[in-house]
């Protein structure tokens, strides 16, 4: 494969002019559009050749083939490979006949939503794109994703060009007039993710017209450093008598073009309802002039799949998902818990961080495995974008290649051998990467020894292209306790390289109290000194409040947080107060009012007087039978049962942690899912929660759970009950396979079914043990059984 | 009428099962709305269409939707026009749903409550532009796939039907159900010759017929429960 520098000799050269919508073409000429017209370059090659034609002698440089649904998903009925052969050919002929222009090869979304929103995973569509790059790329200019709407789904696609061709890559996703596609893209996540992944071209296409994408071109313009493609509409469409047109003529549309030709975009072409006509006065309104140049820019950029934060001010990175220090988490690794990465990451992500650690490095466990797992699972959740955080660079390409979005590496060292592991992954997936100021020799421990080591990082970082926007350099806190000199060469080592070197800086914050007591009070005081000497991202944990005040604080007096806005609202804001304040109650009526904070106090106060089980059996017991007896006579309601149920919850995890473990006393273990092809799971998820609140162990094994995957937990779990949740009528069918499945396997569980469409005669008729109509029948239930 | 945002708390205690309200509920309504306010992206795609009757049922010859349903012939009568609506207010409401169910249950369950009467205000603005727009024509009642003997498996067509993946981001995965969640599409009859007096007892349709527990809003709206 020879790389091809046709796409870069003409944007060299001038504004590149692009085609406009096949569909509108073929549409005039009668044909049916909403059916598979890819087929029409083997029924009837002539009519595509000529389209290619007509726009090329109009002007265009480039035509796309007509292809974009040619995939083996869309045309899994059909000779695809043939399709695709023959639209390249119709493609060539007309570049032959017109005696100049390139072919590039038009692909789209491959037509069903990818995880976790939909069923086809990574692997899938990767494998999809993969079969079609093989096809095209000996016999194509160039390849582009275009009306692209899922930045997971543009990854896959362009990971299978860059992995299986050397042609040039255009993309252009479509977006609505926020900046944003319909599964959340934000323009700033799509540019840095897929300038990380080395693409091109890209910018927008589809979705609104000319006169609308003006704010989203600048921003494409603002953080884009390789060119800009926009492929506008012919307007915003109307539909009159059941035929849509489009409300923006050939001229109007040419003349707003020019202006963001003038602004900057160096590619230019038309989507639906554009025609030859209207790329003819495009391509005449733009040959005069000359294409603009690309600056590179200095935005320290990562992202999500939906969201882009710039590092342009400090900024919290959470470190709650790592189980460094943290036994919980430790066992959540060990147990495959993703409930546990995702309660985590949702309460770091509420509490302000707005990066996420994820470091999985638990000895003996198939690290790269778990770091594959545990990033699909948080990236479902939150929109925070996350660092991968590992010393093994197979756990780190894992992260990388599963990640949806732009990512922060951590971390490469001093270690030349490292850095050669390492760095090649960080350029291939585009990532932002953070360099340790440490080498074979340790921690230096004077200030210059650390810039050499992060200028070797920096140098070594430039010979694997990565610009210095996207390096960090941690210049390592370590602890007061044993080495208390160096925590002034931390802070000032931080300064100067950010000085010196341009680049961002970083600082595990809590290090520096361990073995000290009240180490909040140093934490968030050392955060205030890094904060002033520069620190850009702090890793802590920003569920204590000593570390949100001081950073609050600082992003106040910095005058980052306008006007003191987020500051007032969060600290002004009169803290819930309990409602019975004041009013003298015991645990077991605080329980049942919810009050929180009596109920805490209570049981503090009470676990220093009497036995934990007292207060379990004389206090909790009695209050949940009394929620669950007014739930049942309807003078209390499922959000105050589960509001009750959560305090005592709280009320059994202190007297837990003040119990030996021997003396405890175990619920039964339950796996809970949502069956195969059910997506809601908002009943299964209220279940779960009271489930858990009762004292129960419960393994959520999420929704649309295949069959297998319920057999394998209750292989690997053995629980004594199974709950099956289903909302729909046609999902009651997988719930009876699974029921079957269940049985088969000779299991001796408790099956319990609900959901909306369940009654106690659907329950019978599939084979479960019991249904419950709600989750506190269920309790009953089982308590009845005396589990 | 454009009552798209004025979200009615009766409605949203209807779902929840909470017959009636305390302060501290309205003020984690109110914060919820203004959370759900900010995330919601409404987009509605609809078409009117004349109908005919192919095979005894009717048949929309523009968008080749055949609706091959008795429960549907028996509560459109005589209609000359059928309208097709999609409507969805977008993934980030699906995804605050998610996002809440892990650390706060009850804001969980408030905001997709919430999430159902937000979209379909946006499809009953729909259809109050309709009653405009066909001033001549009475109304049978909306009435979508899944229900009664009309089957979901239509989900697919329709979306297909209204080009709703493109122009408003509805995918439907291989159990039919659409993405977003929080989406509707529906059918409404245009007829001439109904008697404006006619009572529709829909509840006569439901699969959960004599057992339901939940009531659904339609019902609501229509006085069959309170």
């Amino acid at each position: 494969m020879v790389k091809s520098n046709k796409l870069y000799d003409l944007l060299s050269k001038k504004i590149v002019v692009l085609d406009g919508a096949m569909g509108t073409m073929l549409q005039t000429m009668g044909y049916n559009v909403n059916k598979h017209t890819e087929l029409l370059c083997q029924t009837n090659p002539k009519v595509i050749e000529d389209i290619h034609y007509r726009y090329l002698m109009a002007g265009a440089d480039i035509v796309y083939t007509n292809t974009f649904g040619a995939n083996p998903y869309k045309l899994a009925n059909y000779d695809f490979k043939g399709v695709v052969i023959s639209a390249i050919e119709c493609a060539r002929r007309a570049v032959k006949r017109a005696g100049k222009g390139l072919v590039c090869f038009d692909m789209g979304t491959i037509g069903e939503l990818m995880e976790p929103m939909g069923e086809l995973t990574f692997d899938k569509v990767y494998e999809f794109y993969k079969e079609i790059v093989i096809i095209a790329c000996d016999k194509v200019d160039m390849f582009v994703v275009e009306t692209m709407s899922d930045l997971y789904e543009l990854k896959c696609a362009v990971l299978a060009i860059k992995e299986n061709s050397d042609l040039p890559c255009m993309v252009s996703m479509s977006f609505d007039a926020k900046g944003r596609t319909f599964s959340g893209c934000s323009i700033e996540a799509m540019v840095s993710t897929m300038q990380g992944l080395g693409v091109d071209v890209l910018g927008l296409n589809c979705g609104l017209g000319p006169k609308q994408i003006g704010p989203l071109v600048e921003r494409l313009l603002k953080y884009s450093d390789v060119p800009v493609i926009v492929k506008p509409n012919a307007g915003l469409p109307v539909i009159s008598n059941g035929q849509v047109s489009y409300d923006v003529d050939a001229e109007d549309f040419a003349e707003t073009m020019l202006e963001y030709v003038k602004m900057g975009v160096n590619v230019v072409g038309g989507c639906c309802g554009t025609d030859e006509s209207y790329i003819k006065l495009l391509a005449n309104e733009v040959k005069a002039l000359t294409p603009s140049k690309i600056n590179l820019n200095n935005y320290s950029l990562v992202s999500s799949g939906t969201r882009c934060v710039e590092i342009n001010q400090a900024r919290i990175v959470g470190e709650r998902i790592n189980p460094t220090g943290k036994k919980i988490m430790k066992q959540a690794i060990l147990d495959k818990d993703i409930s546990y990465f995702q309660k985590q990451a949702v309460e770091q992500s509420e509490q302000g961080a707005e990066i996420l650690d994820i470091n999985m490095g638990v000895p003996n466990i198939d690290e790269p495995e778990m770091v594959k797992m545990s990033i699909k699972a948080v990236q479902s959740i939150v929109d925070c974008p996350l660092q991968i955080d590992s010393s093994d660079p197979k756990a780190i390409e894992m992260g990388l290649r599963y990640y949806n979005g732009k990512p922060l590496v951590n971390s490469v060292n001093g270690n030349v051998d490292v850095m050669e592991k390492i760095l090649p992954l960080v350029r291939k997936y585009g990532a932002m990467v953070v360099g340790l100021t440490l080498d074979k020799n340790g921690i230096p421990k004077n200030i210059e020894d650390r810039l050499v080591i992060a200028r070797r990082i920096v140098n070594k970082c430039k010979e694997y292209n990565i610009p210095t926007k996207d390096i960090v350099i941690d210049c390592l806190t370590l602890t007061l306790g044993a080495e208390q000199r160096q925590a002034m060469n931390t802070l000032i080592g931080l300064k100067r390289v950010k000085e010196e070197l341009g680049v961002k800086t970083m600082l595990g914050i809590s290090n520096i109290s361990y073995g000290l007591p009240s180490r909040q009070i140093i934490n968030s005081n050392f955060l205030t000194m890094a904060l002033t000497y520069g620190l850009d991202l702090a890793i802590v944990n920003p569920n204590l409040p000593e570390i949100q005040e001081a950073f609050d604080t600082f992003r106040l007096i910095k005058d980052y947080d306008k006007d003191g806005q987020k500051y007032c609202n969060k600290y002004s804001a009169i803290k819930q107060t309990d409602t019975q304040t004041g009013e003298k109650m015991t645990l077991q009526e605080s329980i049942i009012k919810s009050v929180s904070s009596t109920a805490r106090e209570l049981t503090v106060d009470l676990i220093t007087k009497v036995d934990g089980l007292q207060i379990i059996n004389n206090e909790v017991i009695p209050a949940l039978n009394e929620i669950g007896k007014r739930y049942e006579e309807g003078t209390l309601f499922l959000p105050q049962l589960i509001r009750a149920s959560e305090v005592a919850k709280m009320v059994c995890d202190i007297v837990k942690a003040s119990m030996p473990t021997e003396s405890q006393i175990k619920k039964a273990k339950i796996v809970i899912c949502s069956v195969e092809g059910d997506i809601h799971d908002i009943g299964k998820n209220i279940v779960k929660t009271v489930l858990l609140n009762y004292g129960y162990e419960v393994i959520d094994i999420g929704r649309d759970v295949a069959i297998e995957k319920v057999i394998d937990s209750i292989k690997i779990n053995k629980p004594e009950v199974v709950c099956l949740s289903a909302l729909m009528t046609t999902t009651v069918a997988n719930m009876k396979k699974t029921i079957e499945a269940i049985k088969l396997n000779g299991f001796k569980v408790i099956i319990c079914v609900g959901g909306a469409v369940l009654t106690e005669n659907v329950a019978k008729e599939i084979g479960a043990d019991i249904y419950s109509k709600d989750p506190s029948q269920l309790v009953k239930y089982l308590e009845s059984k005396g589990l | 009428m454009d009552n798209f945002e004025e979200i009615d708390y009766k409605e949203v205690s209807h779902y929840l099962k909470m017959p009636k309200l305390s302060d501290e509920d309205i003020v984690l309504f109110d914060s919820v709305k203004k959370l759900l306010l900010d995330i919601a992206e409404p987009k509605i795609i609809a078409r009117m269409e004349n109908c005919e009757i192919v095979d005894g049922f009717y048949y929309l010859p523009e968008l080749g939707l055949h609706l091959k349903s008795n429960d549907v012939n028996k509560y459109f009568v005589n209609v000359e026009k059928i309208g097709v609506v999609a409507a969805t207010i977008g993934v980030a409401v699906d995804r605050k749903i998610a996002f809440y169910s892990k650390i706060d249950m009850v804001k969980a369950m408030v905001l997709d409550a919430m999430s159902n009467v937000l979209v379909e205000n946006l499809v009953d603005n729909w259809e109050y532009k309709m009653h405009n727009e066909y001033p001549d024509y009475e109304f049978c009642m909306r009435y979508s796939c899944g229900y009664g003997d009309l089957s979901i498996e239509m989900q697919p067509q329709i979306i297909k039907a209204l080009n709703a993946t493109k122009l408003i981001g509805i995918s439907v995965c291989k159990s039919n159900m659409m993405i977003p969640q929080k989406s509707i599409s529906a059918f409404l009859g245009l007829t001439k010759t109904k008697n404006k007096d006619e009572k529709i007892d829909i509840c006569q349709l439901c699969a959960l017929q004599g057992k339901c527990t939940t009531k659904c809003r339609r019902a609501l709206q229509n006085g069959k429960i309170k």
